[in-house]
């Protein structure tokens, strides 16, 4: 009776074949090679290897070249050729993207510490030089892979005005109080509170300092906190208790600012404002 | 600091001595780095010598999937008078497959991220596969700068859920937080998804909320198409707008959202030979924008060499640049020999000056593998920058792997 059974099943699994003709590539996987024991990826994956994509030698130092021909190998996603260079989006892209796959040693041994390129392909010639052109508006883009040191390591050794920042070329501090008198530093320091007595209302006279100051750093706020990582020289004219007074807070701040209050515990609030209690400003409301 | 790193190291003693006596098996790759360079604001020459060493520890238990991973960096600059300096970019134990395989454990210094964020920390990181591919995630620990140090108050931690396992879709939604000395300095949540479309394409996109701040700090929206063989297309939408700890003054601060739009195409020409083009469109706010563009060729594999040849412009709020780039490298002697060479020469102009300029870098990389374990490397790159003059650099590296 079984062996009746087996010849059917034979006879039908042969018809099958015959009308499905060749027989179909299957396609390769991983999972197979890690049930067979195989869980270094070194044994395909060179390690320095110009490409993820292993070499054919690879394949046919276990598999014979009849066998490779009944596979088919998936189309690359983000691991192309030339992945080295390419493979920035794809990681900005997807947060966990990479890391399904690989262990952090994969992204730190290039990011971090080993200098074998001494550089990435996107810090062309001499980048010192360009820098200013990339990083201009969008510096978080150096912070995805720089500390703040790096940049202030450099940038706190140079004058304000060496560094070509629009705001610092035509800086307030050196220009002189009405004709003739102190400079507006050395006023300030004399007496914080006499600002006013010419811009009421913080209200800053047709300096283009004025407005080029408040461009660069609404473009470019973490520039402003890798040289005054405190802000303190902001806070002389943007405290609520002295200088200015001139507010520094978005359009939407007084919906928004009570999370940012609370989660500090107010010290930060308190580096301009009176405590809530007794800060006109927050008596407003409060 | 210190002590951290001694308890640490005492740690992993604990874990690895009972491993070996069993038979462990351990890994790596020891590096051994001399650089030098011209310091850029004072014109000091330069010259640290650095220790690297990476590795792996497994098979510490037998029928238990735990290993220990590290590494870590001891570096001098000989020419000052600075003692030796390390930094531990990771050490912890990996244990993987926990509880009926639904747990994955790892704990000690490691990079730690999410779709909120993402942060070094001495701490622990708990996946658990909760039903079918969803799982969990927690992490939590000491924020670790490696430049400020850090305080007994700075920590973080994260939370996330996620689908794990599926072939072709990726969705996480995700917490992380930050405690400046006892004080919440960040809560921010994100969202991040991946869909392929059947096999021509792929859709994803990511999303952060500052929930301090109340604004959606980062989108990110992508296409990605295979149409055909060989061609690939990529369209992308990208904002982001900084995020300030709550204990910085400039949290307070009014900020610009960046906003970018970038389409690619790429086509393979024959298996080895892909041409492609980029633009790029950057939004600053008021008005001001900014262009760039870059065509290019990615020769691999021609008669065993790689050669790389692109052109790049850009225009708008920031500067002009006009460029090009030529690397071309290749392997020799049975893989015992690689050489590679490059040029990269840029002509620019910064925003606030009105003559352009041009800097321009040569460099040539030789590598030598002495046996399958020992190689070692030299570079050299001559920088030449915007007043003209030459600036000399180099490399000299032997990597031992274990």
């Amino acid at each position: 009776m079984r062996a009746r059974s087996l010849h059917v099943l034979g006879a039908a699994w042969l018809t099958a074949a015959l009308l499905a003709g060749p027989v179909r590539a299957q396609e390769f996987t991983h999972q197979t090679h890690r049930e067979e024991g195989v869980t270094d990826c070194t044994v395909c994956h060179e390690p320095g290897a110009l490409t993820i994509v292993p070499d054919r030698k690879a394949c046919l130092d276990c598999h014979e070249e009849d066998e490779l021909a009944t596979y088919t190998f998936g189309k690359l996603k983000t691991h192309g050729p030339f992945w080295a260079t390419e493979h920035e989006r794809d990681a900005e892209a997807s947060n966990a993207n990479c890391s399904s796959c690989h262990e952090q040693k994969f992204c730190l041994d290039c990011h971090k510490g080993d200098p074998k390129h001494q550089r990435p392909d996107m810090h062309v010639a001499d980048y010192l030089e360009i820098h200013p052109i990339k990083a201009w508006g969008n510096e978080d883009a150096c912070r995805k892979c720089h500390e703040v040191s790096f940049c202030t390591d450099c940038h706190k050794r140079f004058r304000g005005e060496d560094l070509k920042v629009l705001s610092h070329r035509r800086g307030w501090s050196d220009k002189p109080v009405g004709t003739g008198g102190r400079r507006h530093a050395e006023q300030f320091q004399a007496d914080p509170d006499s600002c006013r007595q010419c811009h009421p209302g913080g209200i800053l006279s047709s300096h283009q300092w004025t407005s080029d100051h408040q461009r660069e750093a609404r473009r470019s706020l973490t520039t402003c906190q890798s040289c005054h990582p405190r802000g303190k020289v902001c806070l002389r004219c943007h405290s609520a208790t002295q200088g200015l007074k001139a507010s520094p807070h978005p359009k939407n701040w007084n919906s928004n600012h009570e999370r940012l209050a609370r989660a500090s515990d107010e010290r930060t609030c308190e580096k301009c404002h009176e405590p809530k209690g007794r800060d006109p400003v927050c008596q407003r409301c409060h | 600091m210190r002590r951290r790193a001694g308890a640490w190291i005492g740690a992993l003693v604990l874990v690895l001595a009972p491993g070996w006596a069993a038979g462990a098996s351990l890994h790596g790759r020891a590096s051994t780095v001399l650089q030098w360079w011209e310091r850029a604001y004072d014109g000091r020459d330069i010259t640290p010598l650095s220790q690297y060493l990476s590795f792996v520890a497994s098979d510490l238990w037998q029928g238990q999937d735990l290993s220990i991973r590290g590494y870590g960096q001891l570096t001098k600059d000989l020419t000052g008078g600075d003692p030796w300096r390390g930094k531990v970019f990771y050490l912890y134990a990996d244990w993987n497959d926990l509880w009926g395989g639904s747990l994955d454990l790892a704990a000690g210094r490691q990079f730690v991220q999410n779709a909120a964020g993402s942060a070094v920390m001495d701490g622990a990181d708990v996946h658990l596969r909760v039903a079918g591919p969803v799982a969990v995630r927690l992490f939590g620990g000491g924020d670790v700068q490696y430049v400020n140090e850090y305080n007994s108050g700075d920590a973080l931690g994260g939370f996330s859920v996620y689908l794990d396992g599926l072939d072709h879709t990726f969705a996480e939604v995700a917490l992380f937080t930050k405690y400046d000395k006892y004080d919440l300095a960040r809560l921010m949540a994100g969202a991040s998804v991946s869909q392929d479309l059947w096999d021509w394409g792929r859709a994803y996109g990511d999303l952060q909320y500052d929930y301090l701040g109340d604004t959606v700090s980062e989108t990110l929206l992508g296409l990605r198409l295979f149409p055909r063989a060989g061609w690939i297309f990529t369209g992308e939408y990208f904002e982001s707008l900084p995020v300030f700890d709550s204990t910085s003054i400039y949290s307070v601060f009014a900020t610009e959202r960046y906003k970018e739009g970038r389409l690619k195409a790429s086509y393979d020409v024959v298996p080895n030979v892909r041409l492609y083009a980029e633009v790029i469109r950057a939004w600053y706010g008021e008005g001001d924008r900014a262009f760039e563009g870059e065509v290019g060729t990615r020769m691999f594999d021609v008669y065993g060499a790689r050669i790389d040849f692109s052109l790049n412009r850009r225009r708008g709020y920031g500067g002009e640049l006009d460029g090009f780039r030529l690397v071309a490298g290749r392997d020799f002697w049975n893989d015992h020999l690689f050489i590679e060479g490059g040029a990269e020469y840029q002509v620019f102009q910064r925003q606030e000056d009105r003559d352009d300029d041009s800097t321009s870098a040569y460099w040539g990389y030789v590598e030598y593998r002495w046996t399958r374990t020992l190689a070692t490397s030299v570079r050299l790159e001559n920088l030449v920058d915007g007043g003209g003059e030459n600036h000399l650099e180099g490399l000299l590296r032997v990597d031992w792997d274990f």
